[in-house]
């Protein structure tokens, strides 16, 4: 869903689809439903009528056999014969004559009635038979059937279908047994009153015609007469698959009853019937041979049967079927021309906005040569006049913006120029130091020693090593001062060499050896491991020099003791250098690694020097690759660590190697 | 022996002086290097000691002329710089012909001794 409303081109396709869809929809909807009715309205008519036309047909048939033989009946030859044959007191001369008659008048009777198989006629009283055509009679006696009973008391009686005793014609006029037959009694009624019953046995295939009038319709209906139990009396078609599928014998009449397959119950129309009379199913249901079939059943008046049309379902509706598909393919190709007109007409609409957007994210994402594409601003629509304020806003944006950056650049270059004046103006102050310092120091050098300028006194030459003193710290100094300038412009050149760190260490603890004497301080080297690095050796021991007169400053004045280590580790060399003076707090130690930070604090300065040396073993270190910092508690003295990579490779690349 | 030192720190020249002259040694000063480099033109001298660092007419400008007037191998110089020379910078000096190079601030003794050192080395 949220797919589908994504873009806008995605949300016009939908829209306009939806549009689209309803009078589709509707129309094919309308279109749809109405032919279904007036389909099943005709189905419905069709099916009634070939079932109540055929109800009908052999509801005449049976009527007109009745009266047919009600005819043979009411004839005066019938009666007065009948009377005479009945008639205990005449001869059997008299009654061989009667009977001699009674078949004349029969056979000219029943010329041209096919349908009638046999004759008989009985005793009113007692049902006995006492004449009969052919060869035999089913029965001596009819007093217990009920269309004797019905004869006797002057009215047509009909019997149940049932098959014939004697071989007759079957409907491919075959002589065979067990054709269906049916029995129909009249009076023979004289003067007086009933002098006889006539029962005609009534061949039911004979019906066959009527029932199969009507098959023309529908190629495949199935046009049959059943009984109220169910059982096929006649049959438009004999499938050969009934008798394959052992569902019958030899002919559906009699044997087969309409239940379905599966339930072996009544079939559903035939179960409406019984309820209903007449009834039809256009929704479809399966008849006796399984298959999904419409139809409709109406009882045969004056018979207990009905007769039934059934067609297959899909031959019924087929044109539903071909509108379905009809209107299916329709709505498909009507969609799918909707589908891609909507398509090309939300791209068309929105190719302009997404343009604009690309050119947007371009200038976005810092291209420079983005432009709007000339295509939009040619147009007069919405879009076009977006295209057209944007472009212009861009363009101010740009000149403005170029404009600040040439600002910007104006001022980073006059901050650089300002910084570099700085920094030469700094190295020169600090040379122009350094200058007057060398002959101060050379000439107080020479006067030390009584063969330049003679002998000086003893307390001259005190006064003489306090100059000599305090010019050598003013010297460090400005050496400090030109070490911090280069590393903060990162012009400070290191010489990589090989070198055994023992070594180092034994000339930084000789550097310092006469100092410690003098200040009786304790300086021990605690360095086991023999290692070879490749580094700069003489940062490494100004590191030393600055970490060792900051340790020098701090021990107490008795039993001062400094301890100085190299240890080897994986790829590195850690240095330390721990003293037991006052310590420092912990919240101080950042501050520590921070230019002239001793001269902020509000410590004694018992030693020279602007706090710069610390500062200046931070920048050493790490321009070499390594790090610094310090472990300490205030009154358990300090450690100072630093550690460098073993070769150069890993350290920093980037510092400049002496140009 | 006869020294000439280049540099413009006058009080420096005056501590050189006293300290060679006072072990036997000729002594000839210039304050500025245009001067030096005519001196060294006009006569030999057995060292000549040259600052690196002077106003105008530097040092190198002065190795430079001698190198052009080609008597830069014939003369034995010591350069004095007053910052530590990197190991590239010492290679380049070394290589222009330079002898040896001392950094400031110098004892006077060891100035004397480096002095004679050289001159007691046989040249190669």
């Amino acid at each position: 869903m949220t797919y589908l409303f994504s873009s806008y081109s995605r949300k016009l396709i939908t829209l306009i689809l939806l549009l689209s869809l309803v009078p589709i929809f509707v129309i094919s909807g309308y279109l749809y439903f109405d032919k279904v009715e007036t389909e099943n309205n005709n189905l419905k008519e069709r099916l009634l009528s070939i079932s109540g036309i055929g109800a009908d047909n052999i509801s005449q048939w049976i009527e007109q056999r009745k009266m047919n033989i009600q005819g043979i009946a009411d004839n005066q030859v019938m009666i007065t014969e009948t009377q005479k044959l009945l008639d205990p007191d005449v001869g059997i001369d008299e009654s061989f004559i009667a009977r001699f008659n009674l078949e004349k008048q029969i056979n000219t009777a029943i010329h041209g009635y096919d349908w009638l198989q046999e004759l008989a006629i009985s005793d009113p009283q007692t049902g006995d038979v006492i004449f009969y055509t052919g060869l035999s009679f089913p029965d001596d006696n009819l007093y217990g059937e009920q269309h004797f009973q019905d004869a006797v008391n002057r009215k047509v009686g009909i019997s149940k279908v049932q098959p014939s005793v004697n071989t007759i014609k079957n409907e491919y006029d075959k002589y065979d047994k067990d054709v269906p037959t049916l029995l129909i009694s009249v009076p023979i009624s004289g003067e007086v009153g009933v002098e006889g019953i006539l029962t005609a046995s009534v061949n039911i295939f004979k019906i066959n015609p009527h029932v199969k009038s009507y098959l023309a319709e529908f190629g495949s209906a199935d046009l049959y007469l059943v009984n109220s139990n169910g059982f096929f009396i006649s049959k438009s078609t004999f499938p050969q698959t009934l008798l394959d599928l052992n569902l019958i014998t030899e002919r559906p009449e009699l044997e087969l009853q309409i239940l379905k397959p599966q339930s072996q119950q009544f079939t559903d129309i035939f179960r409406d019937s019984k309820m209903n009379g007449t009834a039809w199913n256009l929704d479809g249901y399966h008849n006796y041979l399984g298959n999904l079939v419409v139809g409709s059943i109406t009882p045969v008046i004056g018979t207990e049967w009905s007769f039934i049309v059934e067609v297959d379902k899909n031959e019924a509706y087929q044109e539903i079927y071909l509108l379905q598909t009809v209107l299916l393919t329709l709505i498909a190709i009507l969609l799918s021309v909707t589908f891609v007109s909507s398509y090309i007409f939300a791209n068309n609409l929105v190719d302009p906005i997404k343009t604009l957007t690309k050119t947007v994210q371009d200038i976005r994402t810092g291209k420079k040569e983005a432009t709007i594409n000339p295509k939009l601003l040619e147009s007069e629509d919405e879009v076009s006049v977006l295209a057209k304020t944007f472009d212009s806003t861009f363009r101010e944006l740009q000149e403005s913006q170029q404009q600040l950056l040439k600002t910007k650049n104006e001022q980073i270059d006059n901050l650089k120029e300002i910084d570099t004046a700085k920094a030469e103006f700094l190295t020169m102050i600090s040379h122009e130091f350094k200058n007057p310092l060398f002959p101060i120091m050379g000439f107080s050098q020479m006067l030390q020693k009584p063969k330049f300028l003679g002998e000086l006194n003893s307390k001259q030459l005190i006064a003489l090593e306090k100059i000599l003193k305090n010019a050598k710290k003013l010297d460090s100094m400005i050496i400090n001062l030109l070490d911090i300038q280069q590393l903060e412009l990162g012009t400070m050149k290191f010489n990589y060499v090989k070198f055994k760190v023992d070594d180092l260490m034994r000339d930084v603890c000789k550097k310092f050896e006469s100092k410690m004497i003098e200040r009786k301080i304790q300086l021990v080297n605690t360095t086991r491991d023999h290692i070879v690095i490749q580094s700069d050796e003489l940062r490494i021991k100004q590191i030393f020099s600055h970490l060792i007169e900051n340790a020098i400053v701090f021990v107490p004045k008795e039993n001062g003791k400094i301890e100085i280590c190299a240890q080897e580790t994986d790829d590195t060399v850690l240095f330390y250098v721990k003293d037991n003076g006052v310590g420092i707090s912990k919240d101080k130690h950042e501050d520590l690694f921070k230019k002239f930070y001793q001269a902020s604090r509000g410590h004694k300065r018992v030693h020279g020097g602007v706090g710069l040396g610390i500062s200046i073993c931070k920048g050493i270190i790490e321009a070499l690759g390594g790090k610094i910092w310090v472990e300490s508690e205030p009154g358990k003295g300090a450690s100072f660590y630093f550690s460098t990579p073993k070769t150069k490779e890993e350290g920093n690349k980037n510092e400049n190697i002496g140009n | 022996m006869k020294i000439l030192e280049i540099d413009d720190n006058q009080d420096l020249l005056d501590l050189s002086e006293l300290a060679l002259t006072s072990v036997g040694h000729e002594f000839i000063c210039a304050d500025n290097g245009r001067e030096g480099l005519e001196l060294i033109q006009k006569q030999q001298f057995d060292v000549v000691l040259l600052d690196l660092s002077m106003p105008d007419f530097s040092g190198l400008d002065v190795l430079d002329g001698l190198d052009k007037n080609g008597i830069l191998n014939k003369q034995k110089i010591v350069v004095f710089t007053a910052s530590t020379p990197s190991e590239q910078e010492q290679k380049i000096l070394l290589e222009k012909g330079v002898h040896s190079i001392l950094s400031k601030p110098l004892d006077p003794d060891e100035l004397i001794e480096h002095i004679e050192k050289i001159n007691s080395k046989p040249e190669i």
